[in-house]
């Protein structure tokens, strides 16, 4: 095995209580350069479209890549692969912290669970010991809670990876949490659900193993030329968080508003910013592993009816999906429900925006009070967000059905209710508006895991980076209404390669390019990759995860958006009269990607990617 | 050219106002020559401004004008309204 890998897939029967060691071929971990793409081939080769995904059948798979653990800023990263409850086809989370790197150091890139054990489980994973463990006492706890149990009787310096009661109560929309009070959330697509259905509490890891790299001085060197420009470039990030953008997205008409019908939202926005938030609760900074910006909130509020919040604070989608979109201002009542969603694994974008729908649904009388069981859904309403998310957690009244996301929701609602469910292919819309960047209406509905805003990212080249390599020398016209399929096609190949490496995409902000991403996993692998195999695997990603879709059914029929955000202009604000011209952009997407017009990659695309 | 200048936070504690008028003199006057102004004007956006390109001035502190990004070549038109909003970061 080259640098970059250790070569080893940890096994896990839930069923027979067994584990084995799988190879990890070089050949493999090249053409699917690592986590993201990994995980995809695993799961494309041995979870059968029909799978049900609550079935033991279903695999969970965690997965790091060639730069977890090493000194490559912000690589601190893991990605969980599964197929989705929420979407039912493929799904995927992404996230930092510090656990991806104690799986390493234990002696595995990765591991997958098939089955489902017979009581409540976790799984201690250290130095290449491997010990299956009751979780009977930990099975009902939160998850900041089942850190600390987990640590005191493993190794206080492990990490754990844990559901939440969300999770354990099968919510669509739970997450699966790590390190404890730092919340680190792998939340997208109700991969903790999957976690609950496998009576899967935990997974602790420690190691103290070495991260194999190929040319250390190389890196070393690479990291110098570039580490002070990231972390000064990035100082906004670390003093006010990713929530520091929300007054400048407002102003764009980015921010989503009152259930995506509003334009602006000047003073509220203010109010649940990254700024007011450093003045008012926080009171530091937290860093994944190996990262150098640090834009993780920590918080404490001190006094009113939310005192005693103390942790991981709120996250610009938080202060988005349960602030300004469901017109709530309350900053402290905000950190309530992050913490909330942290402690008992709930996905804060989909909690805030199936909360959002309820609250439309409320308005327009397709629900009522008597349904809430007494729970004022009214817009703005900070107490009602609060106690919503505890029945969403634990599954009561109407939380019940809103558990299961919006899609579900809205066919339970009935009525008209499917006209503002805001969701592509059943995953709830993050809180970037297409509607202010034309190419994210065919990255939404074009994202292989459902509504996603980090799987395309193209909205930020139209808005402050560039690529040369990709050919953006220049910042792109976000209302621009040619080239946006191409370029959606490529970001969405270059962000499957940094998920694949495991590297964090806020290093696009320090002035990181492609080029120089390379540069680092050749000097950690030794492969000597060059950049048209770099590009060719990031495609190749994209489309193996395309044709699993495929095989669940999903075709250009599914492609689409809501239909809110193609033809409702909202008439205030930064973005007031733009509508994406969707149909004729997803065209020209099919088009560039060589996929035909019913959205399926055409075999001869398929043979050029070796797949 | 009178322009009005609105200062966001944290931009508004750095320069201790929240709006000002303010003129500038010539003719033709691009965003380039706006961000030296307000450079020597306000000591401490100094380290802040950045005229090598959008993209690095960007990473700083964001320029709109009538809800629009400004570029550093855009002109600019006597009595715009021009605010001085926090840098994008994050996802």
């Amino acid at each position: 095995m080259s640098g970059g890998f250790l070569g080893k897939i940890l096994r896990v029967d839930l069923d027979e209580r067994t584990t084995k060691v799988q190879e990890l071929p070089d050949e493999l971990a090249r053409k699917y350069v690592g986590a993201s793409g990994i995980g995809a081939r695993i799961l494309y080769d041995e979870v059968p479209p029909a799978t049900e995904p609550f079935s033991p059948k279903n695999l969970l798979i965690y997965m790091t890549g060639p730069f977890t653990g090493t000194k490559i800023p912000l690589s601190g990263r893991h990605t969980i692969t599964t197929k989705s409850p929420l979407t039912g086809i493929f799904g995927e989370s992404d996230v930092g912290g510090r656990w991806g790197i104690e799986l390493r150091k234990a002696g595995f890139d990765g591991i997958k669970f098939s089955g489902k054990a017979s009581s409540p489980t976790y799984l201690w994973v250290h130095d290449g010991e491997v010990d299956f463990r009751d979780a009977s006492h930990v099975w009902g706890l939160d998850t900041y809670e089942t850190d600390e149990v987990l640590r005191k009787e493993t190794d206080q310096k492990a990490n754990v990876s844990s559901i939440g009661p969300a999770g354990e109560r099968l919510a669509r929309i739970s997450a699966i949490m790590h390190d404890g009070r730092d919340g680190r959330a792998a939340a997208r697509c109700g991969v903790g659900a999957v976690m609950g259905s496998k009576n899967l509490k935990a997974v602790v890891a420690k190691g103290n193993g070495p991260i194999p790299v190929a040319d250390e001085d190389r890196v070393n060197q690479l990291i110098r030329e570039l580490g002070s420009t990231v972390v000064q470039s990035t100082k906004r990030l670390h003093d006010f968080g990713t929530s520091g953008m929300t007054v400048t997205l407002n102003e764009l008409g980015d921010l989503p508003i009152r259930n995506w019908k509003q334009g602006k939202w000047d003073q509220g926005a203010e109010r649940i910013s990254g700024q007011t938030m450093a003045k008012t609760m926080l009171t530091g900074q937290y860093y994944c592993g190996a990262c150098i910006v640090g834009c993780g909130r920590e918080v404490k509020v001190e006094g009113g009816k939310h005192a005693g919040v103390h942790g991981a604070g709120p996250e610009y989608e938080t202060v988005a999906m349960t602030g300004s979109l469901c017109l709530v201002d309350d900053l402290e009542a905000i950190a309530k429900v992050h913490e909330l969603c942290n402690r008992y694994g709930l996905d804060v974008i989909s909690t805030g925006g199936v909360i959002a729908f309820a609250m439309e649904a409320y308005e327009r009388g397709i629900i009522n009070r008597e349904m809430t069981e007494g729970v004022e859904l009214t817009w703005g309403n900070a107490d009602a967000l609060v106690e919503t998310v505890e029945k969403i957690s634990k599954r009561e009244g109407i939380g019940w059905i809103l558990g299961e996301g919006v899609k579900r929701a809205a066919e339970k609602f009935g009525r008209e209710a499917e006209g503002f469910a805001i969701h592509v292919k059943g995953l709830e819309m993050p809180a970037h508006d297409p509607r202010a960047y034309n190419s994210l209406s065919v990255g939404y509905a074009t994202a292989n895991r459902g509504a996603c805003h980090l799987q395309g990212f193209s909205y930020v080249f139209e808005r402050q980076v560039t690529m040369p390599e990709l050919g953006y020398n220049d910042i792109q016209d976000r209302f621009g209404t040619s080239g946006k399929g191409e370029l959606v096609a490529k970001t969405q190949n270059l962000m499957s390669l940094m998920d694949s490496l495991k590297i964090c995409k806020f290093i696009l902000f320090g002035g990181v390019k492609m080029t120089h991403m390379l540069d680092w996993l050749n000097a950690v692998t030794g492969w000597g990759m060059s950049v048209e195999e770099f590009i060719q695997a990031g495609e190749r990603i994209y489309n193996l995860k395309r044709m699993y879709n495929v095989r669940c059914g999903v075709t250009s029929k599914d492609d689409v958006i809501p239909q809110r955000i193609t033809s409702h202009r909202r008439g205030e604000g930064g973005a007031a009269e733009n509508l994406p011209p969707f149909d004729r952009l997803l065209k020209e997407y099919y088009h560039y990607r060589g996929w035909s017009d019913d959205g399926i990659p055409t075999p001869e695309k398929l043979r050029e990617l070796g797949l | 050219m009178k322009l009005i200048v609105r200062y966001f936070p944290p931009f508004d504690d750095l320069t201790g106002i929240r709006e000002e008028e303010i003129q500038l003199s010539g003719s033709s006057i691009k965003i380039s020559d706006f961000v030296k102004f307000l450079a020597e004007r306000h000591g401490k956006l100094t380290s802040k401004v950045a005229l090598e390109s959008d993209e690095v001035l960007r990473r700083n502190l964001i320029i709109a004008v009538d809800s629009k990004i400004a570029r550093l070549s855009d002109p600019l038109r006597d009595g715009a309204v021009l605010k001085i909003l926090p840098p994008i970061a994050g996802g």
